[in-house]
């Protein structure tokens, strides 16, 4: 039987509010399927199920506010063959513990895992045995003095709030050092355009594709920039590369990319779009939210040339890309003038040096300078 | 069609993009994407939109031609002069 939980969508996640169930008890659902709302620091995430099953009984009720990893519900097996789907029935198990306390073994489990005393716990089965049911009241009885129900959501304050708590943790504790360089975005526009030329609109690549592609491939040659600070620095074994969303109604969200370098500009462009639109409507899932190990961040859209990005901790790098803009370029003793980006890496000096730094900002340009390979 | 329409049928794609935006103050010669404070994604998707609801594709290399309601509702015009005109 599988155990659906809190997940943890960050590692500074430590509680999420359930919002909204959106299956009941008995339902049948299959992987991938959103079976809760929960409300987050990053905002309201959908949640997806891993496996298929049959939802059991629904442990915390809506607008609940629970710690990561409490108890949401169980995924029972489905039934074999096509039959009617039985809501699964509790047996009960008329026995006698301490020579006292009847309880059935899923009852008397949930209480010992909830560190509950079945004793003090009033049974309403048979011969006054102590049902599932019974110690769901009693576990809701505990909580409810610490659980803290708010009557409507305030998603853009806690994105607000999060977003304070994070920013300022980084300027106290993350030595970082800012790296910039300029590039010549003429190859990589005139590939866009050439590979966008035959493209139905809803296919189009955006800068954003090439620049996630060439980050993602970069870094793994630069594994110090991929990874944790924690005490010490925590590689991560896959490239989980954050965008940076700004909503409209004020607040950021970082949904995620899962190695960008093995991806189709295609395939990037797809993800890209679809958190982009997730995140605007307040629908992302959680899939699309898995704990970032670099983040990117574009402000030129909004006519800035440059950006000196804060680290979002415990990462230990973060990189920007400013507003496309022509500029005076030298090149073989001639003078042109160029489209050009301005790229920042900003980086915890804990984790790695200005050379190493300055390195990986090299292999970027030397990637997107070569686009095709892409 | 009548221009006056199709403008407002421009704004009320620009609505469905950017619901938090106010297109209907949107001027026909103010630049759209500013104006608005759209970015390139949101202006794709706008682009999408035309092309699925008026069947017009505007290739990327014209983007630079419709960048105001005016210069766009000349562009659609002359693109699709029938079809606009029809329906």
């Amino acid at each position: 039987m599988g155990e659906f939980r809190m997940p943890s969508l960050g590692s500074d996640m430590i509680e999420g509010t359930l919002r909204k169930w959106k299956v009941k008890k008995g339902d049948v659902v299959n992987r991938g399927d959103i079976i809760a709302e929960v409300e987050t620091q990053k905002g309201i995430i959908d949640i997806e199920v891993f496996e298929s099953g049959l939802i059991g009984e629904l442990l915390i009720q809506e607008d609940e506010k629970v710690p990561v990893g409490t108890l949401l519900t169980h995924l029972l097996p489905l039934p074999s063959a096509a039959t009617p789907i039985p809501i699964p029935i509790e047996p009960i198990l008329v026995q006698k513990e301490n020579g006292i306390v009847r309880a059935s073994p899923l009852a008397r489990k949930m209480a010992t895992e909830n560190h509950l005393v079945l004793e003090n716990i009033i049974g309403t089965g048979p011969e006054g045995a102590v049902t599932k049911a019974d110690v769901q009241v009693a576990l809701k009885k505990t909580k409810e003095p610490e659980s803290q129900i708010s009557p409507t959501p305030s998603t853009t304050s806690d994105i607000r709030d999060a977003i304070a708590k994070a920013m300022q943790k980084s300027q106290q504790e993350i030595p970082a050092y800012t790296l910039r360089t300029v590039l010549d975005l003429k190859p990589c526009l005139e590939d866009l355009a050439l590979r966008n030329k035959e493209k139905d609109p809803k296919e189009r690549l955006l800068l954003v594709a090439p620049f996630m592609k060439a980050t993602g491939l970069a870094l793994k040659d630069f594994p110090n920039l991929n990874g944790w600070w924690i005490d010490s620095f925590q590689p991560s074994t896959e490239i989980i590369l954050g965008m940076v969303i700004s909503l409209r109604s004020g607040g950021i969200l970082v949904p995620t990319i899962k190695n960008p370098g093995a991806l189709s500009l295609e395939e990037i462009m797809v993800q890209v779009s679809e958190r982009i639109i997730h995140a605007r409507s307040g629908h992302l899932k959680s899939s699309e939210v898995f704990n970032p190990s670099i983040t990117m961040t574009n402000l030129g859209e909004a006519g800035v040339e440059s950006i000196t990005g804060i680290i979002y901790p415990p990462q230990v790098a973060l990189i920007a890309t400013g507003g496309l803009a022509e500029r005076p370029w030298a090149e073989h003793g001639m003078l042109t003038v160029r489209p050009t980006i301005e790229f920042t890496l900003s980086a915890d000096h804990r984790a790695t040096d200005g050379t190493y730094g300055s390195q990986f900002l090299h292999r970027i340009k030397e990637i997107l300078a070569n686009p095709k390979q892409l | 069609m009548t221009r006056v329409q199709l403008l407002d049928l421009l704004k009320s794609y620009l609505k469905q993009i950017a619901p938090d935006s106010d297109p209907s103050a949107l001027q026909e010669d103010d630049f759209i994407k500013q104006k608005l404070g759209l970015d390139s994604f949101d202006f794709l998707q706008f682009i999408i939109l035309i092309n699925d609801e008026l069947k017009i594709n505007i290739p990327e290399e014209n983007y630079g031609q419709v960048l105001t309601l005016k210069n766009l509702s000349d562009y659609l015009v002359h693109a699709g002069s029938e079809k606009l005109m029809n329906t």
